[in-house]
């Protein structure tokens, strides 16, 4: 069911001028929202002009926000050409394999990802178990009580400046409940909305884990995601209930000019699990950090991240953890790797209020410098309000070891080949936690990645 | 080729406001800082390593049950071959309020930098408000740079233990709390200063408990 575009294009532009309550209107109108929402996307426009940018973090310099309307083209209208895709990105799919259907899928250039046949027997399989997926605009239509219930209520608009964007202008994105019990043995991947944008600008997704349940959540993808629109901002909330576990996994690989600025957040009652599996690899700026609110006794998050930057590239990522309850406990493994200019940094968050009793939790980056071009930055804050909490936090920034670069050699790899064999078996402890087929393309983009780098 | 200088500073109660030194090449300098706790104190403390063969090492001790310290340590490497340890113990009971914020940067020149940051607290009451943010900012790619952070509360087992052992309570409990706060002592080459760091840390603990 495709929707229709009814709206004259044109009357969202307004060349120069920032967003604005007419496109927010307009946005709001054609997608037919009750006045509740609307009401919602206007407050949170009238909290995003008035926030400053950050101080801290990236250099935002470059993001000209006044020519937000600019951005609010939906993707699926980008109508390209196969012809109009730059040549690197197409020698890119070329070299990682990717199958013909999907390179047009990847570079915006289909309307739809063709594979009706798989889409439909999943919907199916999911609709059995009684599991909602589907995009946010029908997640509101044909769930109005469940959506409204729990939309916003994890991030609200006042968080920051980007969430009151996303808020006022959002659109696409993944609606998402399992209902008690149910374990989704299979990951949801974003492929198989095939009715909504992907590759929004500003997607929200919402995912509620009843109690008991499980489920992957899988969105993005390692080859390099081609868009016209310079900023993503996305936002994430996920409700994790009583015993519930979430697995969500990100791979971003947007093409270098993009600023993506994302907010993603997790509560998670007693006894629930959330992991955040986050890749970074693309992008000029990312500015983003996986967040839990541990607010059930016994609640367990996780967040495992990888981090490549190249030349001119900024990832400023990390991870924010509050334990806000008893004998909660919480993991952090950060892995980066800055080569040929680029800058990785791990920002990071940890609380623990004073009624979080017996509370363990521990942290580890290691960071991979691998030449003098390129900068790596760690600047966790560690707040500690209870005195029976075991806190472990390590950080080491080394570059590759030259002993076993030479073995490597003496062995006949080429130093380019040994190279990204080090960099890979660095990064094995969590790509070995992506589906396989990522993990795959994952190994082999790092390839030719090292292989492009200064040997 | 200039001679290895070595220089000891021991400061017994940091005061408010900053201090800012500079270890020139094949200068090895100790630094042993002692926090004040009552009312509100702000130190920052800067460390410039230029040059080969500069080292460094910093002892704090942040031991109290009442005020507010807040503490920043900034030790940037320059030229190459340079060395610098922190080690910061935390014993914090009572109400006591502490912020330790520790930046190592390594610069572009600072080749074979070496650097280590450990802040390890030891928690004694649920009152206490504990911050710590080691940060690194790294521009060097042949460096070995770390940092450890770890909090915790006293070792139940370790208690029971001792006191099965006929001590009582209390004197179970400054034994473990003295371990652990003079558990970087050994770093201290000089045996003399050892000492003395070791009797000053007896001194407060026996003060907070």
């Amino acid at each position: 069911m495709e929707k229709k575009r009814t709206h004259n294009r044109n009357s969202l532009y307004s060349a120069g001028l920032g967003l604005g309550e007419e496109a927010v209107r307009s946005i709001s109108a054609q997608k037919q929202e009750p006045a509740w929402l609307l009401e919602y996307r206007l407050k949170a426009l009238a909290v995003f002009k008035d926030k400053p940018l950050p101080t801290w973090g990236a250099d935002l310099s470059g993001l000209h926000l006044d020519d937000l309307l600019y951005y609010l083209q939906p993707a699926t209208s980008a109508r390209r050409s196969w012809e109009e895709v730059p040549t690197e990105i197409k020698e890119t799919f070329d070299r990682l394999g990717i199958p013909e259907a999907e390179k047009k899928y990847l570079a915006g250039v289909g309307a739809q990802y063709e594979s009706e046949l798989v889409y439909q027997s999943t919907q199916q399989y999911l609709a059995d178990q009684g599991v909602i997926f589907t995009d946010s605009h029908n997640g509101l239509k044909n769930h109005p009580d469940l959506f409204g219930q729990y939309f916003g209520s994890v991030i609200p608009p006042t968080d920051n400046k980007f969430a009151a964007l996303n808020s006022a202008a959002f659109s696409g994105g993944s609606f998402i409940y399992i209902p008690k019990g149910v374990q989704v043995d299979l990951p949801l991947q974003t492929y198989f909305r095939i009715n909504s944008e992907r590759l929004g600008q500003f997607e929200r997704t919402l995912i509620i884990a009843d109690e008991g349940s499980f489920v992957h959540y899988v969105e993005g993808c390692t080859a390099p995601t081609y868009n016209t629109a310079s900023l993503h901002s996305g936002v994430v909330e996920v409700v994790v209930k009583p015993g519930a576990r979430v697995v969500y996994t990100t791979i971003q690989n947007w093409s270098k000019d993009i600023y993506n600025l994302t907010t993603k957040r997790a509560v998670v009652y007693q006894n629930g699990v959330m992991q955040w599996i986050d890749g970074n690899l693309g992008s000029r700026v990312t500015m983003k950090y996986p967040a839990i609110h541990l607010l059930g006794e016994g609640a367990r998050g996780e967040v495992h991240s990888f981090t490549s930057a190249g030349d001119g590239q900024h990832q400023d990522v990390g991870s924010k953890i509050r334990h806000l309850a008893p004998r909660t406990t919480s993991r952090v493994i950060s892995k980066s790797v800055s080569r040929q200019g680029g800058r990785a940094g791990y920002r990071g968050e940890l609380y623990v209020a004073p009624e979080a009793k017996e509370v363990k939790t521990n942290v580890v980056c290691d960071a991979l410098l691998l030449d003098k071009a390129s900068r790596s930055d760690t600047y966790p804050t560690v707040k500690i309000h209870n005195a029976q909490a075991q806190v472990e936090h390590e950080a080491s920034v080394s570059r590759l070891n030259e002993e076993q670069l030479f073995y490597l050699c003496a062995r006949g790899l080429e130093a380019s080949e040994a190279r990204s064999l080090m960099v890979n078996g660095f990064l094995e402890p969590i790509v070995k936690e992506l589906p396989m087929e990522y993990a795959v393309e994952l190994n082999r983009l790092i390839q030719m990645e090292m292989a492009g780098s200064v040997g | 080729m200039s001679e290895q200088q070595t220089q000891i500073i021991v400061r017994e109660k940091l005061s408010e406001g900053g201090e800012c030194l500079t270890v020139g090449p094949d200068q090895h300098l100790t630094y042993i800082y002692f926090t004040r706790t009552d009312g509100e104190v702000d130190s920052r403390l800067e460390f410039q390593l230029q040059g080969s063969g500069a080292r460094l090492m910093i002892l704090g001790i942040n031991i109290g049950s009442a005020g507010h310290s807040r503490v920043t340590i900034r030790t940037v490497h320059r030229g190459e071959n340079t060395v610098s340890r922190v080690l910061i113990r935390s014993v914090l009971a009572g109400r006591a309020v502490s912020e330790v914020r520790g930046l190592v940067k390594t610069e572009l020149s600072a080749t074979d930098a070496e650097g280590g940051f450990d802040h390890h607290s030891l928690l004694l009451s649920d009152r206490v408000r504990l911050t710590t943010a080691p940060t690194l900012e790294i521009q060097n790619d042949q460096v070995q740079i770390t940092h450890a952070a770890t909090v915790g509360g006293l070792d139940r087992e370790a208690l029971i233990y001792l006191k099965s052992r006929g001590l009582s309570h209390r004197s179970a409990q400054e034994l473990l709390v003295r371990g652990f706060a003079g558990a970087d002592l050994p770093a201290l080459e000089t045996l003399a200063v050892r000492s003395q760091v070791k009797k000053m840390i007896e001194d407060k603990i026996t003060s907070v408990l």
